[in-house]
């Protein structure tokens, strides 16, 4: 778990607009200062009429500003992308535990989506200190965004799976083919659940760990509901919002990571 | 502001409810806030989870099947009680089981083990569970069921023994059943079963159905305690509270303690603003305790 308490506090809306089709990046500026995130913590908003706090990647933090990018997905987004600037919404952060990447120098990024959301963040604080190659799988080319610092990346490949880009499929398919040349020592994947599973067949091909960072149903963020329950390999339950977001693949069992 | 019951006393009306506290959410809030914290309901054995999703926010309420997923027992004691003990709240523990022994059981490892911690304030037993030695239907919708166990867990515990009654069987007969059993107080309800489905018509929840939690169980548990309350006893309100007027609703409805839950989800200070407002309003009232703040919202009930 995160040794610093997250704060609970209002934020402003200090910027809202699209980035690609049905992706929004949206910019916070908390009331109450937010202890620096740590890549691959989430954070939890409220807004509007409903019961429950929704969590999010931080996609970005700087100068006090929190950088969260969404994809339309429900009412919650709806609204969300709704927003108008200056409006103020409830936001609770950092939460999750700090993925502890430190000793992996060449890291493969695989993002599926809007998967790619904490890893502009992992890349913003990491792209001087470690070598990082991303795949990064849409459906569709308009889907895709991008981002100033891919450049600073070792390698970047965008896969479509229309063809709508050079590269055809999902990101998983080019794993293996990427690893041959760019050697990573440790594979992180950020997607859909189907695509976590597809991930299985390919970890026994390539010697190196890989972790995951789940999005199961989160209720309340704060390992009190018990709607984010995954199952280890030993058979045990973690919650994901505070042991998580991110795990060892070898953690969890097959059924932890399927619906 | 404390709240002198038949066997123990309370820092606060405020019980955070079962399953919806963990040590996150009490990093928020100062103890003196808090009545009670009740712990997730814990069986003899471990319990898996039910299959996701296993939450859904309806916008007017919550629907959740987490399953009764706990450690077990004595994993329960070993492991998890000691890290919210030293939070320095009061607690307590909620029990269940699919069967009289199991349930007997469990209470007689929590009362044993339990014996000499202060903090440990009450029993909460949760009848919300199938009992398999009459093919599946909950403690309940059975009085006698209900009394039987109230009456073998009280033997054997000293502090309160508060029974969560559901709202979809008869609040009377299973207040009766657990008042004659010995019960110091009525938890007034538990969720209320239902289901829904999404945009494309599946089902939301991995179970298939849940319990309705949040705003939308408000009006139908101060109904509940108002029918409670016709019987002289100590009940706790449950379901729905997330403002001081849900929480002055319980209380001119009848209930001496207000339970909150789901909202803690959405915003874990909650209690804290509510203390705030209670504290405030009784000022404002000139009433010097809770018991006559009790009293006064009543009168103003009654008045009207």
């Amino acid at each position: 778990m995160n040794d610093l308490k997250p704060v609970l506090t209002d934020a402003k809306v200090v910027k809202l607009q699209g980035v690609a089709k049905g992706i929004f990046e949206l910019l916070l500026k908390p009331e109450i200062e937010m202890p620096e995130p740590q890549p691959f913590q989430f954070v939890s908003l409220h807004y509007g009429s409903f019961q429950l706090r929704r969590p999010f990647s931080v996609a970005g933090f700087k100068e006090g500003l929190l950088r969260v990018v969404f994809k339309i997905k429900g009412r919650m987004t709806e609204e969300l992308a709704s927003l108008r600037i200056g409006e103020k919404i409830s936001l609770m952060g950092p939460l999750g535990s700090a993925f502890d990447y430190s000793k992996y120098k060449r890291v493969l990024a695989v993002a599926g989506g809007i998967g790619i959301a904490p890893f502009l963040y992992f890349f913003s604080k990491e792209v001087n200190s470690r070598d990082i190659s991303l795949i990064y799988g849409v459906k569709t080319l308009e889907e895709a965004w991008y981002e100033e610092i891919f450049t600073d990346l070792k390698g970047f490949l965008l896969v479509t799976e229309d063809g709508s880009s050079n590269y055809y499929g999902y990101p998983v398919d080019y794993i293996i083919q990427v690893s041959s040349y760019f050697n990573p020592d440790a594979v992180v994947v950020v997607g859909p659940q189907a695509m976590l599973e597809s991930l299985i067949p390919v970890t026994f091909q390539l010697n190196v760990p890989f972790f995951v960072s789940l999005e199961p149903y989160m209720g309340c963020s704060l390992g009190a509901c018990g709607s984010c329950l995954v199952k280890l390999s030993d058979g045990t339950y973690v919650k994901a919002c505070t042991e998580g977001p991110v795990f060892d693949l070898k953690r969890l069992s097959m059924g932890g990571v399927q619906k | 502001m404390t709240l002198k019951l038949s066997k123990t006393t309370l820092k606060s009306p405020l019980v955070l409810l079962s399953g919806t506290v963990s040590p996150q959410i009490l990093s928020f809030l100062r103890p003196d806030s808090i009545g009670l914290v009740v712990l997730k309901t814990i069986t003899l054995k471990p319990k898996e989870p039910n299959p996701e999703p296993r939450m859904w926010d309806l916008g007017f309420g919550v629907l959740n099947s987490i399953g009764l997923f706990n450690l077990g027992v004595d994993n329960f004691i070993s492991k998890e009680l000691p890290k919210y003990l030293e939070l320095g709240f009061d607690y307590g523990i909620s029990i269940s089981g699919f069967s009289r022994d199991e349930f007997i059981e469990v209470a007689r490892r929590v009362s044993q083990s339990v014996r000499d911690i202060e903090n440990i304030k009450a029993l909460e037993l949760n009848f919300s569970c199938p009992n398999v030695e009459k093919g599946g239907i909950q403690f309940a919708s059975q009085p006698e069921e209900i009394n039987y166990l109230t009456s073998e867990v009280t033997r054997n515990f000293n502090g309160e023994v508060w029974v969560k009654i559901s709202p979809v069987y008869d609040v009377l007969e299973q207040v009766n059943a657990a008042i004659d059993g010995g019960a110091t107080g009525i938890v007034v309800a538990n969720t209320f079963p239902s289901t829904a489905f999404d945009r494309s018509l599946r089902n939301v929840l991995g179970a298939g159905s849940g319990g309705l939690s949040g705003p939308a169980l408000l009006p139908i548990n101060l109904l509940n305690v108002k029918k409670a309350s016709s019987i002289k006893t100590l009940i706790i309100a449950s379901g729905g509270v997330d403002s001081f007027h849900a929480f002055k609703s319980y209380i001119a409805a009848g209930a001496n303690l207000v339970g909150i839950g789901t909202a803690l989800f959405r915003n874990p200070l909650l209690p804290e603003h509510l203390i705030e407002e209670l504290k405030s309003e009784m000022k404002s009232l000139n009433v010097g305790s809770f018991s006559e703040y009790l009293i006064t919202v009543r009168r103003k009930e009654e008045e009207k």
